[in-house]
């Protein structure tokens, strides 16, 4: 990973619109796998890349280039987007409806590159690894909600708790997930 | 281009909104010539191809943008920003990848309306890469860009400070004799944006990086809107000192945890030692702000460090020095403490 160009770049993007898509180019297809792996939802991990990117568009004048990476500036901001969503279980739009973003809606064509994108670097025999690592309740409420794709009343239904247990264990499922994820690189 | 769809079209989407929202707020200067980039000579992998050549190129534009050096045949190998010295593209790119020149071609157009030099592989090679080969006319264009620059340089280098009024004489004087015709001369709107970070003062000067000796003609010219912007701030030599100073001394505090009171202190005696006082604010370091920094490590352990450093509005011996410390009150409005937050 370059160090100088991405902090040029981000620096840049402050006056001129093409700097910033040349960072965009440069980072979204991480940034998109970086988010399907953690949260397991297309659609979310779409949502979360579009309001990242539409954060660092706001926040570019704050940034400061000190040598340091740029792009450890754009995965600060992703991190702080994805605790969010733990957190809220909600996509923050803040910074996508200030800009005016009209997020595109998501392909299957795009679903299934993804898909191809992070099953291509071994990410699911460590999903696997870690869905073993987390509790049972976590990981009934994880199946039910990635895999099955219930609504939170309907896992509720299931797991026999109410809405806000069963979104809090899905929550807790996935933070729990990213970490482990996380640890094994 | 990503090979995912959404990618590129959520990268469309928000080109269109950026472009609207460029489109609410003044011209500023574009990014291609701001400091930051042409100091970065770095060497990057690049994921996306050039997009049809559409733009028209005009050699006097294509002379006034960077060259972009790569380092293999196509727009996804390694990429340059050397400085646009005079040379050819091919020369330049040669110095900045170490190859020998016969080995380049340089081609133009594109998305990204500026030289690109790649390794050769044939001919048509500029046409697949959806460009087109430098046009002849651009060695000329190339040299009265750098006429203009040494006219402006040798006026900004042979005094202290160069009086506006002076600068912008100078400048029209020499575009005209040039034949740029149609150029307006303007003090930049990004100099008295940025004024709060270098400071106050009615020097001009051509734009160029805080800590180059030499300033860049680059980084003024807009041939989009036919604009030369010059900067006004403090004597840049000053200027270059105090950002000098401020990234030594963070680079020398980073990594001790002393109090506020010797912290300043310490901040006195090098400042002193350039004749020049200092006026302090201690804030805590704006929400998101940091990460990245060499202070941030020493800030998050509770030690007072320097966030910023420069020249004092109105007094060119004074330098307002910007502490953060966590638990002090957070600034006003999220930025940097305003002047009368200095003593």
């Amino acid at each position: 990973m370059d160090v100088g160009n991405d902090a040029a770049l981000i620096v840049a993007s402050r006056d001129d619109p093409r700097a910033f898509r040349r960072l965009y180019d440069r980072h979204a297809d991480a940034l998109l796998t970086y988010f399907y792996r953690r949260v397991l939802d297309p659609e979310v991990a779409a949502d979360l890349l579009a309001e990242t990117f539409a954060v660092a568009f706001a926040k570019r004048h704050r940034y400061r280039d000190r040598g340091t990476p740029g792009a450890a500036w754009l995965y600060g901001i992703a991190r702080k987007e994805l605790a969010h969503w733990f957190r809220h279980q909600q996509v923050e739009r803040r910074a996508l409806t200030k800009l005016g973003v009209q997020v595109p809606p998501l392909d299957q064509q795009s679903v299934e590159r993804m898909e191809a994108a992070v099953e291509s670097d071994g990410h699911r025999a460590a999903l696997a690894a870690a869905l073993e690592q987390i509790s049972a309740g976590e990981r009934d409420a994880v199946r039910l909600r990635v895999v099955s794709e219930l609504s939170y009343g309907q896992i509720a239904e299931r797991l026999r708790c109410s809405e806000a247990a069963a979104r809090t264990r899905v929550c807790r499922g996935l933070a729990r997930l990213s970490e482990l994820m996380e640890a094994t690189g | 281009m990503s090979e995912i769809p959404f990618v590129n079209q959520l990268g469309d989407a928000i080109d269109r909104a950026v472009a609207a929202e460029s489109a609410r707020r003044p011209l500023r200067r574009p990014w291609w010539r701001r400091p930051q980039v042409l100091i970065a000579v770095a060497v990057v992998a690049v994921g996306c191809g050039a997009v049809a050549a559409r733009t028209v190129l005009n050699s006097s534009t294509l002379a006034m943008h960077p060259v972009e050096c790569l380092s293999g045949t196509t727009f996804k190998s390694q990429i340059a920003f050397p400085e646009n010295n005079g040379s050819s593209p091919v020369q330049i790119c040669a110095s900045a990848l170490g190859v020998p020149a016969p080995r380049l071609i340089a081609c133009a157009g594109g998305r990204y309306t500026y030289v690109s030099v790649f390794y050769a592989s044939g001919t048509g090679q500029c046409r697949r890469l959806g460009l087109r080969p430098l046009p002849a006319s651009y060695t000329a264009a190339q040299a009265k860009v750098q006429e203009l620059a040494r006219a402006l340089t040798s006026l900004q280098t042979s005094r202290y400070c160069v009086p506006p009024a002076t600068f912008a004489a100078t400048a029209r004087d020499t575009l005209d004799r040039l034949g740029f015709s149609g150029w307006r001369v303007e003090a930049g709107s990004t100099a008295q944006e940025e004024a709060h970070v270098i400071g106050g003062g009615d020097c001009a000067s051509l734009p160029g990086s805080p800590l180059s000796t030499r300033p860049n003609i680059m980084y003024a010219l807009d041939p989009d809107h036919r604009v030369l912007t010059f900067d006004l701030g403090p004597p840049p030599t000053l200027s270059r000192l105090v950002q000098s100073l401020a990234a030594s001394i963070q680079h020398a505090t980073a990594g001790r945890c002393s109090s506020q009171a010797g912290l300043q202190a310490y901040l006195r005696r090098r400042l002193a030692r350039h004749h020049l006082g200092a006026a302090f604010a201690i804030t805590a370091a704006p929400p998101g702000e940091g990460y990245g920094d060499v202070w941030y490590h020493a800030y998050q352990q509770g030690c007072p460090v320097v966030g910023l450093m420069r020249t004092a509005a109105g007094n060119l011996g004074l330098i307002d020095v910007w502490m953060l410390q966590r638990g002090e009150a957070t600034p006003p409005g999220h930025g940097l403490p305003p002047q009368r937050a200095f003593h």
